[in-house]
């Protein structure tokens, strides 16, 4: 697909343009599933979704207004993944040196305790699986510190998208189909906004939600106050018969929150705090460093894979002891992410042998905490979407959103649209036996999940943006594609298409299209190898990422593993005509 | 003979008028049993298309023969899907089974079958293909979407088991044909 947009100019513009009787800019927008530019780019789960961001930033909006205006259109375009009853993490680097993460984590109503889990009895969707939304008022908190647009402005595209509508592709279109019963038989509002005629719509149909344009024209013109405190917030409490009362909206707060930094050969990252999985990605890529894995000549070498899948069980121990939310429990990120401890982590690993690992002990070089505990599931969010943006000057958002499940609670707010996310069902039961675990549910508490947007800058410019959805593959697949690029010097493309792994205790999941014998190989180191996924498989997440060449073009491709994109603005000089 | 008799109508109600046409007389009567081959949503489609077409319908996609007994015709909906089938707790060879049992006993009773496959190309495959081929030998009259008839599979299993053929564009255009089979 290669769509060249005409962004209108305004009459005004058009009229000074003339009057100066200079050649005038006429602004378009490349989009494709791979661009180059010079004036910024846009990644996303969706090309449309990508042109939103191009579109604001051809409109002199900057990375974050763009992020933002795409984070919008996403749940437009790509529902199912992220919506406005979702959540999010925002990862920015500003051109001045600023490095911020934006924390939009859905949390628990006020009225919830460590029993409301087990009493819900934990439904894979509906009412009682709902938090309370992030996306509204972090969005804004984002744009409120560091965009330099309007609400108005960067909604504007995702409003018309919503009301003019988009021919509906192959995946949101089977997405539906697999939700289809349900829709039907026990979401009927989510039937009304997704369904055509009570049947699954065909791939092609304009998919028009104007439920959604009224709510998004309604925060346009009063922010995030008519979510949290006014007629949405009314709107939410009744779909949720109370769940998610008035008093919950109006106590959620969205968090600027210190990033993450780490260094890897000779590049530093930056990525997303606890509670989601920047850690992780720091502290495997400092055990990796210990390794000379170029030697191996392909990320798919069975070594250069085992030795990177024992680093991401090590992490994963450490991940799930030690990361949880931050406003309620001291996570050792000091440690976490020290050379050290990498060194004494790293120590553990054979070349021999595939291995488990039990949690180590970040406290060492952390000050002082009191939390340390490894549940026995982990489950995660199999959905979420991602966005990278790179705008001309410098600055830089890693985004990832997500509503939980595909669908989320399946509850959609009538009249405005829009699905909650079913988060919820990821606190456990009360024990006991065992009265503080970290995870238990409480109020205004969120769950753990493994969003790791993430940027790596080189001499403090930024190299890459990168970040996926996926679940607990979001981190594996984006150290395995940091791994490509630094240590293999692949391309970006290439790096994206080369085939991932993913590891769980001893089972080795095998993307499409690993050799043969390097499956031979990993097997006979002991790895539970699994082969049965396809070449491209949406299972190994969605990659969304910009990359900088030496002489500062910028290359966006869009997830080869779901219908991905990348816009960038162009600018074209033509001549005036009188 | 039923499969006779039904073609007979069919041919009469094209030389007569045009199938949408509503009057035609009918050539299947209701209450239809639906169910689904393949438990892919098309089944649960086609029981809202056929409501719409104001097809009295039992629906139950996990259905088994004894259900006919009360149905004065038998609709098959074919598509495969292994979530669904994942879902349903049932393997593809018990869903072959379920279906064959099913095609026999109709055969038995004299019911007419109409199979159907409404969600297109997307929803072609070897098992939904080996599906129909087990469907259309039984099969009175066909109803299935253009876009998965592109390599004309469809077309070829209705001509070697002299079945009725009715396409429509779009999923929602097989309401009509359903209004006129039933003569509502």
């Amino acid at each position: 697909m290669n769509l060249r947009t005409p962004l209108r100019m305004s009459l005004v513009a058009l009229v000074i343009a003339a009057l100066l009787a200079v050649p005038a800019l006429a602004l378009e927008l490349e989009t494709a599933q791979s661009v180059r530019s010079t004036q910024g780019v846009v990644t996303a789960a969706h090309p449309l979704a990508a042109a939103a961001g191009a579109e604001i930033l051809a409109k002199g909006g900057n990375a974050v207004d763009a992020a933002i205006a795409t984070a919008y259109a996403l749940a437009v375009v790509e529902p199912h993944a992220s919506n406005l009853g979702g959540e999010g993490y925002m990862v920015i680097s500003l051109a001045d040196g600023t490095e911020v993460a934006i924390d939009y984590r859905s949390r628990a109503p006020l009225h919830v305790n460590v029993h409301t889990p087990a009493e819900t009895g934990w439904p894979p969707h509906g009412i009682l699986t709902t938090l309370i939304p992030g996306m509204v008022k972090g969005t804004e908190l984002a744009l409120q510190k560091y965009g330099t647009m309007t609400l108005a402005e960067v909604l504007e595209p995702a409003i018309r998208l919503a009301e003019e509508g988009f021919p509906m592709g192959d995946l949101l279109a089977s997405q539906i189909a697999d939700a289809y019963e349900s829709f039907l038989l026990e979401y009927p509002e989510a039937g009304k906004v997704f369904l055509d005629n009570m049947l699954i719509p065909e791939p092609g149909t304009i998919f028009r939600n104007p439920d959604l344009a009224h709510a998004m024209r309604l925060i346009a013109e009063h922010g995030s106050d008519v979510f949290y405190f006014g007629e949405i917030a009314d709107a939410i409490e009744q779909a949720t018969e109370g769940w998610v009362d008035k008093a919950s909206l109006a106590a959620y707060r969205a968090y600027e929150r210190d990033v993450v930094r780490g260094t890897y050969r000779g590049y530093e990252i930056v990525t997303a705090p606890p509670i989601v999985s920047g850690v992780r990605v720091v502290e495997t890529l400092n055990i990796l460093e210990l390794f000379d894995l170029a030697q191996y000549g392909h990320p798919n070498h069975p070594t250069a894979a085992h030795i990177m899948a024992e680093a991401l069980k090590i992490t994963q121990a450490d991940y799930n002891a030690y990361v949880w939310d931050p406003n309620f429990y001291r996570v050792p990120v000091e440690g976490l992410t020290s050379k050290l401890y990498a060194r004494e982590r790293a120590a553990l690993i054979s070349l021999d042998e595939a291995k488990r690992y039990e949690a180590g002990d970040p406290y060492a070089i952390s000050p002082a905490g009191e939390v340390a505990f490894t549940p026995a599931t982990v489950e995660e969010s199999p959905s979420t979407t991602h966005v990278s943006v790179l705008d001309k000057d410098g600055n830089a958002v890693a985004l990832t959103q997500t509503i939980s499940s595909f669908w989320g609670s399946r509850i959609v707010v009538p009249g405005y649209g829009f699905l909650l996310s079913n988060h919820f069902r990821q606190f456990p039961g009360f024990e006991v036996d065992d009265p503080f675990r970290p995870d238990y549910a409480a109020p205004l508490k969120t769950t753990r999940t493994v969003l790791a947007p993430t940027i790596l800058k080189k001499d403090g410019e930024v190299r890459l943006v990168i970040g996926s959805p996926g679940a607990a593959r979001i981190p594996q697949t984006v150290v395995q594609t940091i791994v490509s690029i630094v240590d293999f010097g692949m391309d970006l493309e290439t790096a994206i298409r080369t085939p991932k792994f993913h590891v769980s205790g001893l089972t080795l999941n095998l993307e499409g299209g690993w050799p043969a014998e390097s499956a031979e190989a990993l097997a006979a180191l002991g790895h539970r190898v699994n082969t049965n996924y396809g070449e491209l498989d949406l299972f190994f997440g969605g990659l969304n990422i910009i990359a900088v060449e030496d002489d500062g073009t910028m290359i966006g491709v869009g997830s080869f593993r779901r219908d991905g994109g990348a816009s960038a603005p162009l600018v074209v000089e033509e001549a005036v005509v009188h | 003979m039923t499969k006779v008799r039904t073609a007979m109508l069919l041919v009469a109600a094209l030389l007569f008028g045009s199938l949408a046409l509503a009057g035609t007389a009918a050539a299947v009567e209701a209450p239809a049993l639906i169910t689904s081959a393949g438990q892919s949503p098309g089944a649960l489609m086609v029981r809202v298309l056929a409501d719409q077409a104001g097809v009295a319908n039992v629906f139950d996609a996990t259905v088994g023969p004894e259900a006919l007994a009360d149905a004065k015709s038998f609709i098959v909906v074919i598509g495969a899907s292994m979530k669904g089938l994942g879902a349903a707790g049932i393997d593809v060879a018990d869903e072959f089974a379920r279906i064959e049992s099913l095609l026999e006993t109709a055969k038995e009773l004299g019911i007419p079958v109409i199979a159907m496959h409404v969600e297109g190309g997307p929803r072609r495959g070897a098992t939904s293909d080996d599906l129909s081929r087990l469907v259309f030998p039984y099969a009175d009259y066909a109803i299935v979407r253009a876009d998965g008839n592109d390599d004309g599979f469809f077309s070829d299993l209705a001509a070697e088991f002299g079945v009725t053929l009715e396409t429509v564009e779009k999923t929602v255009d097989a309401a009509a044909v359903l209004r006129t089979l039933y003569g509502n």
